[in-house]
């Protein structure tokens, strides 16, 4: 190998030629004119405004979103309250309607309705000894008497039927 | 996880609004008295052999703990009723009649009712007779009322 070139590979690093690399640098890059501070302190300053601004509207975009979630979530419920409400005012009216019950057994004077006269029709039938329709076996045990009677009270006096 | 927190307060608040914009109907009141009712029939001059009445409690403040029959013979055993009337359904239908005595004629007490009546004093009632009959079972001009009694 050329000795000249051994030699430069071996060289050690020489301070000053350090020192003289980073002015060299600086010279190089260094922005000219250079920036007064009261521009750099203006900069500063302005960037501070800038970001504070943005926290206080970030934290007033996610209040305004939480209120709009509250009154959307507030609104659905008040709809669904009353839908209920509506349903069971229907239900009560549909509950306390009578009902019509037509051409049943029960229906004894054959009036079109069951009421405590059908039972009392029946009654007298059945303590009279006068003919009775094999219809009129209520409960279906073969025979017609008092316990049909009462099985003919009881549908009219019931609270989802009879009269 | 701040807006899953917040989400979460703003439904539990809106629950809280929408809860106190409906009205209570389950108000715990501790004033509870019972109370008898005696239901009148007056049939005027013609014998009541059979009757059928409606009653419901317009209040949603009684409850029908029990039924007792009337004051005459004719009358004395419990009316029909349906059993569902007593589990609070604030309202009942009784009918009842006779065929082997004739029916008392007048003012009669055919029913008593016990009642459960929670809060104030005052129940207001909603009484219809549905039918009145005689022996013949033909319907007759009759009067229904409902007194507050003796328990």
């Amino acid at each position: 190998m050329d000795p000249k070139r051994r030699q430069r590979m071996t060289r050690r690093p020489d301070p000053d030629d350090s020192s003289r690399l980073t002015a060299d640098l600086h010279r190089l890059y260094e922005p000219r004119g250079g920036i007064p501070d009261s521009a750099r302190d203006e900069i500063r300053h302005q960037a501070r405004t800038g970001l504070s601004d943005l926290s206080r509207s970030r934290r007033w975009g996610g209040l305004a979103l939480v209120a709009t979630a509250a009154a959307i979530i507030f609104g659905v419920q008040l709809v669904l309250q009353q839908m209920a409400d509506s349903t069971n005012r229907r239900s009560a009216r549909e509950t306390t309607a009578p009902t019509p019950i037509l051409a049943q057994r029960e229906d004894i004077d054959g009036n079109g309705r069951i009421d405590i006269l059908d039972a009392f029709a029946l009654a007298r039938r059945v303590d009279a000894a006068s003919p009775l329709n094999p219809a009129w076996d209520i409960n279906a045990d073969g025979r017609i008497d008092r316990k049909d009677v009462d099985a003919v009270a009881q549908t009219a006096v019931q609270l989802n039927g009879g009269a | 996880m701040r807006t899953l927190i917040a989400i979460t307060l703003a439904l539990a608040l809106s629950t809280a609004l929408v809860r106190a914009q409906t009205p209570d109907t389950k108000t715990v009141d501790t004033d509870v008295r019972f109370v008898a009712y005696d239901v009148f029939i007056d049939a005027g001059a013609d014998a009541l052999a059979a009757y059928q009445i409606e009653i419901s409690d317009l209040s949603g403040r009684a409850k029908i703990v029990g039924v007792e029959g009337g004051e005459t013979t004719a009358f004395d055993a419990p009316p029909y009723y349906d059993p569902k009337a007593l589990n609070g359904e604030g309202r009942i239908i009784l009918g009842a009649f006779t065929t082997e005595e004739d029916g008392p004629t007048g003012r009669t007490r055919v029913a008593r009712l016990h009642m459960q009546i929670e809060g104030e004093p005052a129940v207001d009632f909603d009484v219809q007779l549905v039918v009145a009959a005689d022996s013949n079972a033909r319907d007759i001009d009759a009067n229904v009322t409902l007194i507050e009694g003796k328990q």
